[in-house]
Order: structure tokens, then sequence, then C-alpha cells
């Protein structure tokens, strides 16, 4: 049996990662802000660097799998916390571990969201993401922009969310081939509007939003995906099952990509 | 009524439940008119697919019709406005299925 890494475990996604590697015999440690095995604020590089050292601590021989799952929504109201969390909270977590995760050719999979292909994302703020590994100028630089905006703005709070899950899942893309030639995999799911306590939290706008993202697989009802349908997933992205997927942004959303964008088959 | 006035009547009324009953369950949806302005074309397959689909196009205001203008049992002209693009456009229903609902609707610039 394996040792994963789940980090927002506490709930949602996460929480029924956690559940299903456990019942397969794994043992998993989830980081979250609360109620979790190691207890961290991932989006400041404090807490980051803390997970990173506890992890390496504990588990010097290596990981089999790193699932980076921890996000708040568009709606939360700090679009700052969008940027730290959603995006620098999965890479910076990621880069730190990687050494364990390649002792043991692991797998890492990192969650995304299907809003990605739908056009709100801001280019040059997943550029400057993107290039912020090699530039520490430009994470200062994007959260500058990002304090500017109008945080009271939920289609701004969308675009930013929806940014850092773009940057996130081309970041996934670059890095993969690299990654695998080390013995390492890398992937990210992209899922669709989900039951979770985060959307459960929305507001009326927000939640008149979500149905205007139908879910094919739940037609004629008002349904979001359930958390397992995208834990499922990650558990086989993250298993040697999934020993052939790499570089790979899979939509685990019902079929609303399909729906609205049915000619994009690449 | 015919079906190319149910179909400016559901564009119009933003109805997409409406819209998709007039469509065969193979049926297609095609709108080439995007691509001059640069966003995506419009596909939809199937009734459900096109509830769906304009369902979404509707509440976010991605996509509505005005000023159309019926020309005959199958074609209808229109400006089609594509979130805030404007353009002219001629939808045609260029297939029934032998239920005499729409196989293949195509909406191109006119």
């Amino acid at each position: 049996m394996g040792v994963y890494i789940v980090t927002g475990g506490s709930g949602g996604i996460g929480g029924k990662t956690v559940e299903i590697l456990k019942s397969q015999g794994h043992e998993v440690i989830n980081v979250d802000l609360r109620n979790a095995d190691i207890c961290a604020d991932l989006s400041s590089e404090e807490g980051q660097n803390s997970v990173i050292e506890a992890i390496h601590e504990r588990f010097p021989e290596g990981i089999d799998g790193l699932c980076c799952n921890a996000g708040v929504s568009g709606t939360c109201g700090n679009l700052k916390l969008i940027v730290r969390l959603n995006y620098f909270g999965a890479v910076n977590l990621a880069l730190g571990l990687f050494d364990l995760l390649k002792k043991k050719k692991g797998s890492c999979v990192v969650t995304s969201s299907n809003t990605i292909s739908q056009g709100a994302a801001r280019p040059d703020l997943v550029d400057m993401l993107n290039y912020s590994q090699a530039n520490k100028i430009n994470e200062q630089h994007v959260l500058e922009i990002v304090e500017k905006l109008d945080d009271k703005n939920l289609s701004v709070g969308n675009s930013i969310y929806v940014t850092t899950k773009y940057a996130l899942a081309r970041w996934v893309r670059r890095v993969s081939a690299t990654w695998a030639a080390n013995g390492v995999r890398i992937n990210a799911v992209a899922p669709g509007n989900v039951s979770t306590p985060m959307t459960a939290s929305m507001g009326d706008n927000a939640k008149a939003a979500l149905a205007a993202l139908p879910i094919p697989i739940n037609y004629g009802t008002n349904e979001l995906m359930c958390p397992e349908d995208i834990a499922n997933v990650i558990v086989f992205l993250a298993s040697p099952m999934a020993h052939g997927v790499n570089g790979n942004v899979m939509f685990v959303d019902g079929g609303t990509d399909a729906l609205l964008n049915s000619e994009k088959v690449y | 009524m015919t079906l190319i006035r149910q179909y400016i009547n559901a564009m119009l009324n933003r109805d997409s439940v409406a819209l998709s009953k007039l469509f065969s369950p193979t049926a297609i949806y095609m709108d080439y008119c995007p691509k001059d302005s640069g966003k995506p074309q419009l596909h939809a397959y199937g009734p459900e697919g096109i509830d769906m689909f304009f369902r979404n196009r509707f509440l976010f205001r991605k996509f509505e019709i005005m000023e159309p203008i019926i020309i005959s049992d199958t074609q209808a002209y229109y400006y089609a406005v594509y979130e805030g693009y404007h353009m002219r456009a001629i939808a045609t229903i260029q297939d029934f299925s032998e239920d005499g609902e729409i196989q293949r609707l195509v909406v191109r610039p006119a």
C-alpha cells in the first residue's frame, strides 16, 4: 500500500479522495486549514514550507501520490487568496515534494476546473503565473495587479478563479514531460460544478451562474456533480492503473465541456 | 405555425426548452456566423443538447437575436448578437425528420 498526500481533504472532493484512498488501504495524510492530519495555510509561503518540511520528516523514503485539491471559489471575495491558494498552494507544494515523488515513482494530480475552456481566463495573468517559478517578481506583480481589481464584482472573481485554474492546467502540461522522464506522472482533473461546502456557501447570484452550466448526466434535474465522481478519477490518475496517462487535463464534468465545445477534440 | 416561426419565437423569448422541442433526436444545429467575429462557432446536437446549450447562452446573455424577418417556410433573416457583437444572419432549415421536426438547421452570415 502507498502513501498519499491530499490537500483540502477535510471535505468536498478532497474529503472523498481521502475516503476512497483509505478504503483501498493506503496511508493518507490530509493537509488542510483545519481538521486535518497536518493543519496549515497553503495560501502562504510559510504554510507551504511547513507542510513540505513535515512530509519530508515523516516520509523520507518517498511518497506515492500527491493530490493538490485545496482551493477557493471565485466568489470568496478575496482575489489574492484565490491566486495564492489555487495556484501557488498547488504548484509550490508539488515542486517542494517532487523529490519524494521521484523516490517512489509517484504521481501528482492537481484539481483544475472545467471553466478553463470557457474563455474567462486572463491570458496576461496566466503567463505571469506560469513564469513565476522562474521569476519571483512575477508572483508579486500578479498579486499587485489583482489587488487593484474589484473584489466585490462576481465576474472579476470568476475571471481570476478561471485564470488560476487555467494556469494550473497549463503548468501541468508544461512540466509533464520532464517530470515523467524522472519517473513522476502529473495530470489535472477539470471538474464541473460539484456539490461541496464551497458551492453550498455560494450566494444566489453565484448559484444562478452555476445553473447556466448544464450537466448532461444530470439533465432534467438541478443536481450538481457528486464529489465522489471527481474523487474516483483523481484516485485513478494517482494510481499505477493510469501509468499511461501523463500531462492530461481530464474533464470530469458530466459532459458540460463537450456540450459547450463539441467541435474541440484536442 | 411554421417551424421557422416557432424557431424565431423561441429565440426571441430565449426559451431553450421550446427551442429544443422543434428538433429531432438526431438533429444538428450549426451557426457559422461567430467565425467572422473571432468567437467560437455554435454547434449543438440533439434536443436535450440544444436545450442545455442555449440555456447556457441565454442565461449569460451570450447570444440573442433581434429584428427577425421570415422570408420563407424554411428561412429567416435576423441580427444575431454574440456577446455584444452584432451580425446579419440567415437561418435555414435544410432538412426535416420523418416526423416533421427540424433535422438540420444552419445559420450563416447574410
